[in-house]
């Protein structure tokens, strides 16, 4: 089985980057918007929203509670470069090194792929490995395959 | 309940929390017999008033060692903040009891006294020089962590430059002191003899004169003690690899600043976002322990404390490095992070991705190295290491003076 926990797309939203008066520093960098909307969509399938971090540079950091028992924890970070890219993991370090396909993350996942394509909001949803991202791969329409 | 605590008590367990608290402490442990707890009587009672009063990060504590006119003081660099503090004897003379009059009027005590808190002084200046060799350390570690990482050739430049310069100074000293040795030597003694003197000054206490009054006295002595100690912790460390210390430090001095917009165009930077790459850093740095992580609830739950998540042990922000540097860095220790935005001014309206301009991203180990903070990864080799680093810096910071170098 093969996952891609990395999106890149488009939105309607507006920037939400908050510049200096002199445009030479970002003073917020933009994603938190996206990051909220992403948390009403997770709540939408049952996730509970732990907090979202502000992260600067990086962007911003969506955590939740998912999975059949609502025990497991994921998160999304949120960055626009050019366009949007956000990229789901579990922030437990024993599943990302020893099951990083686990069920529960593999379930979530394709669910917020669902929501997404559904939602007239977001254009041009496609879906990346990480050493595929910015590598010229056009990407997948579905996160999981096989 | 610990955060219960805190908003009662504003009490958040910083270093200038504590600091009031400790000195007295440390000085009655520190410091033999009587001079000890006359020491910590006097730290306790400077660093009672307006303890109350306040949150605590708000207000202004009294320096450990206001200013004073004695020539071992004048020749040390107070701070401008602590400098418009009252000074001692304008502050105190006013409530002085019989017992410090009679105190301020004795030889003999203030000798005595003296001589014991210069003593004791010893162990921590000491400790203050192992700190000030760990400054160093971490400073020429920024060139260090440049070279280990080897991000490109330019860097190996600089700092091979920065080397070389170090090293053609010292042969042309030493071509000279074979071409005319006599003149080399002058040259040689003269500097020596300033050097000398200054720390003359600064280590023997008859070198300057006896304050008026008993604290001015104190304070002189355990100026002296803490040089004296730090004086040797140099001279022993010369022995264990300080020269080389100090010689890091100089290259990485060398190597800073090093990066141009041209560096960064060679490398395939688009230009706009080369311009904003030789900024200079400006924003929160990595974080080795995930800002994502919580205390437990019997800890009062709630994220990890700034004063722990941002510290110099666990926040990775090298001094005076550029925007394209700690990206780069970041980029190679943050599974999570791909890229980011250039601020308008720059032009640059596309981003910029570390993948995109070839960066690299680190395995797991290479994540917990380099993604480190230099003073982590200096002071994991032993728990006696970090405890001697710990207290020099609670002596330096305390101190509030200038280093002696």
């Amino acid at each position: 089985m093969m996952i891609r926990p990395w999106a890149e797309f488009e939105t309607t939203f507006p920037s939400d980057q908050i510049d200096s008066e002199d445009e030479m520093d970002i003073l917020q960098y933009p994603g938190k918007f996206l990051s909220e909307t992403l948390g009403e969509i997770l709540q939408g399938f049952g996730c509970e929203i732990v907090d979202l971090i502000y992260l600067h540079e990086r962007g911003w950091e969506l955590h939740f509670k998912g999975g059949p028992n609502g025990r497991s924890v994921f998160g999304i970070r949120v960055t626009q470069i050019d366009k949007y890219l956000i990229g789901l993991f579990q922030t437990s370090w024993f599943r990302t090194t020893f099951a990083p396909r686990h069920p529960d993350f593999v379930s979530v996942v394709a669910k917020l792929a669902d929501a997404l394509a559904a939602d007239a909001r977001f254009k041009e949803v496609r879906w990346f490995a990480q050493e595929e991202i910015h590598s010229g791969i056009p990407g997948a329409l579905r996160p999981v395959e096989g | 309940m610990a955060r219960r605590m805190r908003e009662v008590t504003g009490f958040r367990g910083g270093f200038r929390d504590v600091a009031p608290i400790l000195a007295p402490i440390l000085a009655r442990s520190l410091i033999p017999g009587p001079a000890g707890l006359v020491a910590g009587a006097l730290l306790a009672k400077r660093q009672n008033p307006g303890r109350t009063q306040g949150r605590p990060r708000d207000r202004d504590l009294p320096p450990a060692r206001p200013p004073s006119a004695a020539p071992v003081q004048a020749i040390i660099k107070v701070e401008p903040a602590k400098s418009v503090a009252p000074t001692r004897s304008a502050a105190t003379r006013s409530a002085t009891t019989p017992v410090e009059d009679w105190l301020d009027h004795s030889p003999e005590a203030k000798s005595i006294a003296g001589d014991l808190v210069r003593r004791g002084a010893i162990i921590p200046g000491f400790a203050r020089g192992g700190w000030h060799t760990f400054e160093d350390l971490v400073g020429g570690a920024v060139a260090g962590v440049k070279l280990l990482n080897a991000p490109d050739s330019g860097t190996w430049q600089a700092a091979k430059d920065g080397l070389a310069r170090v090293a053609d100074a010292s042969a042309a000293a030493g071509r000279e002191a074979l071409e005319n040795p006599s003149a080399a030597i002058a040259r040689a003694e003269a500097g020596l003899q300033n050097w000398g003197e200054d720390l003359a000054v600064k280590t023997l206490p008859w070198k300057t004169p006896v304050e008026d009054t008993f604290r001015g006295e104190i304070d002189r002595q355990v100026n002296i003690g803490l040089n004296q100690g730090e004086l040797l912790f140099d001279t022993a460390s010369l022995f264990a690899g300080g020269a080389a210390i100090k010689g890091l430090s100089g290259a990485g001095k060398a190597a800073k600043g090093m990066k141009t917009v041209e560096h960064y165009v060679a490398r395939g930077v688009p230009y706009s976002t080369a311009q904003y790459f030789v900024q200079p850093y400006k924003g929160m740095g990595h974080h080795y322990l995930p800002r994502r992580i919580r205390l437990p609830e019997s800890l009062g739950g709630g994220p990890i404390p700034p004063a722990i998540s941002d510290s110099p042990f666990f926040l990775l922000k090298p001094k005076g490095i550029q925007m394209g540097d700690f990206y780069e860095l970041h980029y190679r220790v943050d599974p999570h992070f791909s890229g980011g935005r250039v601020p308008r001014r720059f032009g640059n309206v596309a981003g910029w991705s570390g993948k995109k301009l070839g960066w690299e991203k680190e395995d797991a180990l290479g994540r917990i190295w380099y993604g480190a903070p230099d003073p982590l990864k200096y002071t994991a080799g032993g728990a006696l290491g970090t405890g001697v680093i710990g207290l020099g810096a609670w002596v330096d910071e305390h101190d509030g003076e200038e280093k002696r170098r």
